[in-house]
């Protein structure tokens, strides 16, 4: 406690002078590392207080290591990734210790794990579209003109790199209110003229980004290929496409974005396992129609929603249709007969609209009352963004009640603080996966 | 004698062709009954019968699944009536159009009525109106702007053809770029599909609902160019011969064109914007019974409706997805009218 | 029957087009209409049809001012037989002359089996009695002319305005459709022809009215308007015209060299 003290008022003193130059005097936290550790938490060190860093055997305030017994277990973020498998741990609190942390993970951080011969100059990754794309590291400035992208990168917890987004979902007002609360730089971030379609060129030479991460089905990449930047195309309308993406984003945005996009494929896997597990002994797979912005506009079989169907035990009867979304009629409906019927989070279709139509009644799902929207935070959760994950829960949930033994509502609390850094509202933690 | 068995021949020819424009009229009713027994969902001729037996005898319906009933009578018959009113209403007003503007390359959009509909059916979507609320837009912005291009002609002395059809053409494209302008707003998740899904036609969501309006507005509508169908014929020679003939040619060209405006209007908001038909069925009807209004009209409403028929049912009983039918009227359509622009050399 | 008294009409204040013009017609008369392009004929035959209004002077038809006339009821007594011209749209020839029953029949009829009998007799006398069927369009100029004059009687009206009925046809064609005309005025229909032709006029008009920048230069009957003063004057070009005995027969233009 003295020396908490002591340390806030020689911050406060000597404010006016450099904080590295000051803070370097005070030695504020040990750390407690592994002899091989060592010379890159001191190249670390260094690049920040400009000092050697006190490295201690035992009862350090921050520990460094690459031993996977001191993972945290259970539901709990990530720790900071400096190096690959290696993280870093607070032994006591210590804001400063934590700003260190951060630092280790920032792009300044990995500049000088690069510069100190710990971290490769360069990846080479070979994207969705099947381009080999060699990127300089560290990447500091990303541009996400698709926004299943930008979900990625906050997914990864690089959302600090991004100069500007796409976003999807936030065009209503609460949708933007809740993104400006996990981002605030969400406004400035998505001010700019992007999207698959259209990108204002110059206005991309300004933002002059290290990498641009967009859809495979892009169509201006031939006006961004004369400015020389690179670009990573991302293709993920499966789960193991998303697996990709997600991996992919890990490999491009250094140590910590990869352990991070790990863990998420790690837990979407468990998941998935789950549900499988609470279902193998089904022969039969509950019928599942799942419609968009129109009663009668159905998904086809190469979207990702019937793989999130087909992820939570359902089956989507609409599988048999090619393309993007069908407007198909309802007589093809009755056909199908759905035992259960999903609508799409955006739209302004409800369970509602299907129930108060006497022609809907001839359908099995409507008579049992089986029409669900499907709830939503910021990015839609039937879209191939990493939120999809709740997107399986919340219908297995649907499904399978008394089977399936998972709490969205938990579940939500958990994904959004460990993979956006944000956390629910009290309030609204009921009602995040639909009342 | 000679000119007397001529005489006997031509005047055989003409009737012939009038019996055989009354005698396309019963085309659609047999198309309907025929559409009824089409779909996804195999329904037995006989249930299909009964069903539609049961709107005038309650008890014929038994015995039959609420499913098959309800496919029957409030998915099939709405869809195929209101699939043959548009049709009528857009082959019946194109031949109108073309009649009072002396140009057989023109439908009822002339005006902008289409692109006014579009324009306000997109608005509704992108505002997330009700079904009624988009077909309300589209059809009182579908008016707006056919009376937009009317005052606007106005504001030139005696409102020469040439000086409206520029004003349409304009107040068209005005409201094209409008439309074209909700598109790029408009959330690409959500409201974009539905206002792309719009404006290429489609019957896929009609129920009884959207009936009365159109039904309402393209019988009396009907009824009214049927009435007036051979004054077009002295109308398509131009105003001062109407004039010559007795006739004040701008007084009931107006009212031709608010009564074909509010059909296309009524059609459109119920159908969307469904391409080619005011076009290429009179052009169809002309090759069938000549160029005369007085057989034209009625052959038009009949082919315009038996061909709308034949083009919803292929999009609706064919394949489990539907295809808008504004691109299926163009694939069909557009081969047609090379077909007939050939064949017909000179004939309207 | 139809009278015209110093009728004035001006498309804009700087160009009347009218200025002043009075004429009379009888029944069974033809009256021609001769003078330079743009000296206010078509002008003229607009306002004695009804499709414009005089600015100042009247016309009377019957003895009733034209514009107490409903355009139906006018249209019974005038019709107008327009330049060559091709339809929009390919009707055959019973179709174009039953057109000329529109005024008789109200807005919303059609035309009943009387009609049509009534649009055959008027084929029938101008010699087209075969032609019924034929499509308009594909008829030589001279019997288009025809069709439209049969029209014009279908009409049943009791004078027809020719706008340049000789233009664009052959001689032979010319006084096919003259003589028609010439035959249906002896039966007591009267005709106002607007031409380019002077010799035309010389050997079918009744009278002849002679115009100039939209004045009436002469009116009269052949022999007292086609003389060499008054021609030159009105094309101001020196004209001549040759004699036949009493008679003028031809009138030809000199080249001033």
């Amino acid at each position: 406690m003295r020396r908490l003290t002591c340390f806030v008022l020689i911050v406060l003193l000597l404010a006016p002078l450099s904080a590295p130059a000051s803070l370097a005097q005070s030695a504020p936290f040990t750390i407690e590392a592994a002899a091989e550790l060592q010379p890159a938490l001191t190249a670390l060190y260094k690049a920040r207080y400009g000092a050697e860093p006190t490295f201690v055997t035992d009862d350090g305030d921050l520990i460094a290591t690459n031993d996977p017994a001191f993972l945290p277990s259970g539901r709990v973020r990530v720790p900071p990734h400096f190096l690959p498998d290696s993280f870093l741990v607070m032994a006591r609190p210590s804001a400063e210790a934590e700003a260190f942390a951060a630092f280790a993970v920032s792009p300044d951080g990995q500049a000088a794990l690069i510069e100190g011969g710990f971290l490769p100059k360069s990846v080479t990754v070979t994207d969705q579209a099947g381009n080999t794309v060699e990127v300089a590291q560290p990447i500091r400035r990303i541009l996400t003109p698709y926004s299943i992208a930008t979900y990625l990168v906050y997914g990864v917890g690089a959302a600090d790199r991004l100069v500007g987004a796409g976003y999807l979902g936030t065009r209503d007002p609460v949708g933007a209110a809740r993104m400006s609360a996990i981002d605030p730089r969400f406004p400035t971030l998505s001010g700019y003229t992007l999207n698959q379609r259209e990108i204002n060129i110059e206005q991309v030479a300004q933002l002059a980004p290290d990498l641009i991460v967009t859809s495979a089905r892009t169509a201006w990449l031939d006006t961004v290929r004369e400015l020389n930047i690179p670009f990573v195309l991302l293709e993920g309308e499966s789960p193991e496409l998303l697996k990709e993406s997600v991996r992919l984003m890990g490999a491009l945005l250094g140590p910590n974005a990869r352990a991070q996009a790990e863990a998420w494929i790690a837990y979407y896997d468990d998941i998935f396992t789950a549900v499988v597990e609470a279902t193998k002994d089904l022969t039969e797979r509950p019928s599942v129609l799942f419609i968009g912005t129109a009663p009668l506009r159905v998904i086809s079989g190469q979207m990702y929603q019937t793989d999130i169907i087909a992820a939570a035990g359902g089956r989507s009867v609409s599988a048999e249709l090619g393309g993007y979304w069908n407007d198909v009629n309802l007589e093809q409906v009755a056909l199908w007969n759905p035992e259960v019927i999903v609508i799409a989070p955006y739209g302004e279709v409800t369970p509602q609209t299907l129930k108060e139509s006497p022609e809907w009644a001839i359908i099995k799902a409507v008579q049992d009352g089986k029409v669900y929207k499907m709830p939503s935070w910021v990015a839609p959760w039937d879209t191939p963004v990493m939120d999809s994950v709740l997107g399986v829960i919340w219908l297995a949930q649907k499904l399978f009640p008394g089977r399936v033994n998972l709490d969205c509502a938990l579940e939500a609390q958990f994904f959004f603080e460990v993979f956006y850094n944000h956390k629910l509202p009290e309030a609204e933690i009921a009602a995040v996966c639909g009342s | 004698m000679r000119i007397v068995a001529l005489r006997g021949a031509t005047t055989a020819k003409g009737s012939l062709r009038l019996s055989l424009a009354y005698l396309s009229l019963a085309l659609p009713f047999a198309l309907i009954v025929i559409s009824l027994l089409l779909g996804l969902y195999q329904i037995p001729i006989e249930t299909v019968g009964r069903a539609l037996l049961s709107l005038i005898v309650p008890q014929a319906a038994e015995g039959i699944s609420s499913t098959e009933l309800t496919l029957i009578l409030r998915i099939r018959l709405p869809r195929v009536l209101s699939a043959a009113l548009i049709g009528a209403a857009l082959a019946s007003t194109g031949a109108a159009f073309q009649g009072i503007f002396k140009n057989p390359l023109v439908d009822s959009n002339l005006l902008g009525v289409t692109s006014g509909a579009g324009f306000g059916a997109a608005v509704a979507l992108l505002l997330g109106g009700t079904a009624l609320a988009v077909q309300s837009a589209a059809f009182a912005f579908g008016l707006l702007a056919v009376m937009v291009a009317y005052a606007g002609s106005r504001l030139y002395s005696s409102a020469p053809l040439i000086v409206l059809t520029l004003m349409g053409i304009l107040i068209g494209s005005f409201f094209t770029s409008l439309t074209a302008l909700t598109k790029y707003v408009a959330d690409p998740l959500n409201t974009l599909p539905a206002i792309t899904f719009w404006l290429l036609g489609g019957l896929t969501g009609v129920t009884w609902n959207s009936l009365p309006l159109l039904a309402l507005i393209t019988l009396g509508g009907s009824a009214f160019l049927w009435a007036v169908r051979w004054r077009l014929n002295i109308l398509s020679l131009g105003d001062a011969e109407a004039t010559a003939l007795g006739m004040n040619p701008t007084r009931l060209k107006l009212v031709i064109i608010l009564c074909a405006t509010l059909m296309t209007a009524a059609a459109v908001a119920v159908g969307g914007v469904i391409g080619w038909i005011g076009l290429v069925i009179p052009h169809a009807a002309r090759l069938l019974v000549g160029a005369d209004h007085k057989a034209l009209i009625p052959t038009s409403l009949a082919l315009g409706a038996s061909f709308l028929l034949v083009i919803d049912t292929i999009s609706r009983a064919l394949l489990p997805a539907e295809v808008p039918l504004g691109i299926l009227t163009g694939l069909v359509g557009v081969p047609i009218l090379i077909v007939l622009l050939r064949r017909s050399q000179r004939v309207w | 029957m139809l009278e015209a008294e110093n009728l004035h009409y001006a498309y804009t204040s700087e160009q009347p087009a009218l200025r002043g013009v009075s004429l009379q017609l009888g029944a069974g008369t033809i009256l021609y209409l001769l003078g330079r392009n743009g000296c206010g004929k078509t002008t003229l035959m607009n306002c004695l049809s009804g499709v414009l209004k005089p600015q100042r002077g009247y016309v009377r038809l019957c003895g009733r001012d034209l514009s107490s006339y409903t355009p139906a009821e006018r249209a019974r007594l005038i019709g107008l037989i327009p330049q060559l011209h091709t339809p929009a749209f390919n009707y055959n020839v019973r179709e174009i002359v039953l057109m000329g029953r529109a005024p008789h029949l109200s807005l919303l009829a059609t035309p009943s089996r009387t009609d049509y009998e009534i649009a055959d007799a008027a084929l029938e006398s101008v010699g087209l009695a075969d032609y019924r069927a034929r499509p308009y369009t594909q008829l030589s100029g001279g019997e288009r002319q025809l069709v439209l004059i049969a029209r014009g009687l279908a009409q049943q009206c009791r004078i027809l305005l020719m706008d340049e009925p000789d233009a664009h046809l052959d001689l032979n064609n010319q006084l096919r459709v003259m003589e028609r005309v010439a035959r249906l005025a002896a039966e007591g229909l009267s005709f106002i022809v607007t031409s380019h032709l002077p010799n035309n006029a010389l050997m079918y008009a009744h009278r002849i009215l002679l115009m100039k920048r939209g004045m009436a230069l002469a009116c009269g009957d052949a022999a007292e308007v086609l003389s060499e003063g008054l021609l030159s004057a009105a094309y101001e070009l020196p004209i001549e015209v040759i004699w036949e005995g009493e008679r003028p027969r031809a009138i030809l233009p000199r080249r001033a060299v």
